[in-house]
């Protein structure tokens, strides 16, 4: 086999064209490429608790501190609440008066995280609703603190999710405070990127970038992340801003799929 | 046939570790057990049982992917066969170094490939992937390279008695 190494190394070439070329655009094997999650996801599982029952127990003083900080921040939001709920109050009476009719809510699926891709080059989970729930690919996945990412490929009852973070992820969005609008891409370093923002946008570091009316698969008004650096872009006249995502990959487990 | 029950199992426990480091431990410092099992397997049994485990640790790593069906099979299978061509010029039996250097040749090729997968879907940012994925990943891989071979040599050694 390694005597004909010119010979060999074409019929390689000739597979990996092939791959390429054709199996990219199907989704053949995609059933069997999620039932073999399945099987990996059973033993991961079982050798991630003991792991996850030691993480926790060395990171008790730092759960201790958030613990406390969450606490705090309990208390203030419930004090604000009690002002905040009479202002609802009047504002849905309000809304009914000029039938302006909003849907805020979304029909959605609770799902957990039941793998991750470990891999450095894209940022993919796996999780436990497919098809049987109602999720189709391109769905948006978000939880409390923002966007997650999106449904990338449907299983009878496992998905996988292209996050945030994913190069080949990219969603319409808007700077929450002014309104500008850009595009919101991953990277490789694990952060997001904004592009296409105009050079007159007045973006500061701090500033949150929340999905746009723009997007075809997220509601708008979700939150993104936030500017922690702006640079202008090297290849055309316009602004980029690096955005660090609100959700915490690392530790997430459950996720919303949006039915819509 | 226990050496194909032997890569079988080994690709998929280590497999397990993998995801289980990633996931736990370090994103960045990840090492890549798959490649560093492709090159044991040719160093001890030789180039076929190398590309077994090539297939097998590419379907494994496709299986949590969503980018192109077969994409790290292709990619291993490519490292199986040339590992064997890159060794039989700078490998030489019993050296620790060469042993280092043929597995840091066959990741700067994997970066290669990967690299090229991710520029035709239009991606590739090449500095960032150099800083962000290849050099955390060489320097994990090459640390724990000598004691994964010790390791495995000594499983592999209990298997033939």
């Amino acid at each position: 086999m390694f005597k004909n190494l010119p010979r060999n190394l074409i019929y390689l070439l000739f597979v990996f064209l092939l791959f390429y070329f054709f199996l990219t655009r199907t989704r053949l094997f995609a059933d069997l490429r999620l039932t073999a999650i399945r099987f990996v996801e059973t033993p991961a599982r079982l050798m991630a608790r003991p792991l996850k029952e030691i993480k926790k127990i060395l990171f008790y003083q730092r759960t201790f501190q958030e613990y406390k900080r969450l606490s705090k921040e309990n208390d203030l939001l419930r004090a604000r609440f009690v002002g905040m709920s009479e202002v609802i109050r009047e504002n849905a009476r309000l809304e009914k008066l000029l039938n302006f009719k909003r849907n805020l809510l979304y029909a959605s699926v609770a799902a957990n995280v039941i793998g991750r891709n470990p891999s450095q080059w894209n940022d993919t989970i796996v999780i436990d609703r497919g098809a049987k729930h109602g999720i189709r690919q391109g769905m948006a996945v978000v939880n409390a603190l923002g966007v997650v990412g999106k449904v990338a490929e449907v299983g009878s009852d496992i998905s996988k999710v292209i996050l945030l973070t994913d190069p080949q992820f990219s969603v319409a969005a808007l700077i929450q405070r002014t309104r500008d609008s850009g595009l919101v891409s991953g990277t490789l370093q694990g952060v997001c990127r904004m592009r296409y923002l105009q050079p007159e946008a007045q973006v500061q570091i701090g500033d949150k970038v929340i999905t746009s009316k723009l997007s075809s698969s997220f509601p708008d008004s979700l939150i993104i992340g936030e500017v922690v650096a702006i640079y202008e872009s090297q290849r055309d006249p316009s602004v980029v801003c690096e955005i660090q995502p609100a959700v915490k990959f690392s530790q997430l487990e459950e996720v919303l799929v949006i039915l819509k | 046939m226990r050496k194909i029950f032997f890569i079988l199992g080994s690709t998929f426990i280590f497999f397990l570790l993998e995801l289980l480091i990633f996931n736990f431990f370090s994103q960045r410092f990840t090492p890549h057990l798959m490649l560093l099992l492709i090159v044991f397997f040719y160093l001890s049994w030789g180039p076929r049982h190398s590309l077994f485990c090539a297939l097998w640790a590419g379907f494994l790593k496709d299986c949590f992917s969503v980018t192109a069906v077969g994409s790290y099979t292709v990619i291993f299978i490519w490292i199986a066969f040339l590992a064997p061509v890159i060794g039989k010029y700078i490998y030489r039996k019993g050296s620790v170094f060469l042993r280092i250097l043929l597995v840091f040749i066959l990741l700067g090729v994997e970066f290669i490939l990967q690299c090229l997968w991710q520029a035709v879907s239009g991606h590739l940012e090449f500095s960032v992937a150099v800083k962000y994925i290849f050099l955390p990943e060489t320097i994990i891989t090459l640390l724990v390279t000598t004691k994964m071979f010790q390791y495995l040599r000594k499983c592999v050694l209990k298997l033939s008695v």
